[in-house]
């Protein structure tokens, strides 16, 4: 299961209104190797699924997670943060047992 | 001095041998670089086909568990690894592909020959510059039922240009010499970037993340590394086995990787604790013979800046 928080949904709505190409996507959460600690979040707006996908929906967007991605991101709730040193998308993933300092990437 | 001959080609023309403690894994598939620039420690983006990259492989804790020579074609990159460390690695690289297009191979119907020297890239057209001891290189990867006839013609085209065959004895009696450090002798599993020396041909502080890179960025930004190698002149006739302890006044502040006979006594490559780099060049003793220590391997001359 995954889901988005109040911000994040508010977010995500925001930016697909902003592209009439968008309309009605969904996200794709993926997780690529790489990064710091060894694993990495992608995350892009996706209208096509395969039977390969689980799909949750969270405020009324769809998520697709690949199945081999599922099972490092499962219980993640993406979270939207602004701050003076930047803003984005959040993950926060109960698996991760280690986070490099941008939070980009995880370990589990 | 022993391996003389043969140094000197080293040194003045090329010497050509077989790699015989290396071994290929290749990296295919549509995300095969992009992957792999998330896995090395120095930038890989840009690199052409024909080109290379030497790099580190690095633990989550930024310890090395190989060095690498990725060799770039025009459709998959070639690794040419530690023999040792295939499984490790092709272990290491499987856990991070996810449902990324890449797809690996050990390899074990290729071999690696290398020439070294100033005369290296005249020796033949093809493969890919490989600078191992920071004389200029060059190498070629070719299949096993081939590699006897290829190293006989390298090696005769080295012989034309003032050079000629290498022995593994000394081309491991050359990395002392040139104090160019080699992965499970002088450094290994445990050791952090920066303690090997070979950071400046092998990391690169701007390229992104990679497995291991906040480690590596700390040590060079906020820390020193526990210990690092350093070139040693020991004034004795007989090199001191790996291991022995370098010691100041008394006190063990190191210990030696390896050495050998050089042409002024013994030369030796060696980890120097932290806190003592400022304590100047004499005053040591190792294997109970007086030793200076020359300087880090990090500005010798083994260890040349990468092409820019």
């Amino acid at each position: 299961m995954l889901t988005l928080t109040d911000r994040a949904a508010e977010k995500v709505k925001e930016i697909r209104d902003a592209d009439d190409s968008l309309n009605e996507q969904g996200l794709r959460v993926r997780v690529i190797g790489g990064g710091c600690a060894g694993f990495s979040y992608d995350l892009f707006f996706e209208d096509e699924t395969t039977e390969m996908d689980q799909t949750f929906t969270s405020h009324g967007i769809s998520i697709y997670v690949d199945m081999m991605s599922a099972q490092y991101v499962e219980g993640t709730e993406i979270d939207y943060v602004e701050g003076l040193q930047g803003a984005g998308f959040k993950f926060v993933n109960p698996q991760a047992k280690q986070t490099c300092g941008c939070g980009s990437s995880f370990a589990t | 001095m022993a391996h003389a001959r043969e140094l000197k080609w080293l040194e003045r023309s090329v010497g050509v041998l077989s790699l015989s403690d290396r071994a290929i894994i290749s990296v295919s598939g549509d995300d095969a670089r992009e992957w792999l620039q998330g896995q090395l420690t120095n930038q890989l983006e840009g690199v052409e086909p024909g080109g290379s990259v030497y790099a580190f492989v690095l633990t989550l804790k930024g310890r090395i568990l190989a060095d690498v020579y990725a060799l770039v074609r025009d459709d998959d990159v070639w690794l040419d690894v530690p023999t040792a460390q295939v499984s490790a690695l092709l272990e290491r690289f499987d856990r991070y592909i996810i449902m990324e297009d890449v797809d690996l191979e050990a390899r074990n119907d290729l071999h690696a020959i290398a020439a070294q020297g100033p005369s290296a890239d005249e020796v033949a057209e093809g493969g890919w510059p490989a600078d191992r001891l920071g004389v200029g290189g060059r190498q070629w990867v070719v299949s096993n039922d081939q590699l006897e006839s290829e190293l006989e013609r390298l090696t005769a085209r080295g012989r034309d240009l003032g050079g000629g065959w290498v022995s593994d004895q000394a081309w491991n009696h050359a990395h002392v010499l040139r104090g160019r450090p080699r992965f499970g002798v002088d450094f290994g599993e445990q050791t952090y970037p920066q303690e090997s020396g070979l950071s400046p041909v092998a990391v690169s502080f701007n390229k992104g993340c990679y497995i291991g890179q906040e480690t590596v960025v700390m040590l060079e930004n906020r820390g020193k590394a526990p210990k690092v190698l350093w070139r040693w002149a020991v004034e004795s006739d007989e090199p001191p086995e790996a291991n022995a302890p370098i010691t100041l006044a008394g006190t063990v502040v190191g210990e030696i990787t390896s050495a050998v006979p050089g042409p002024d006594g013994v030369s030796a490559l060696g980890f120097l604790k932290r806190g003592h780099q400022a304590e100047g060049p004499e005053g040591f003793t190792i294997g109970g013979a007086p030793a200076q220590a020359i300087g880090p391997v990090e500005e010798g001359p083994g260890v040349c800046s990468p092409p820019t």
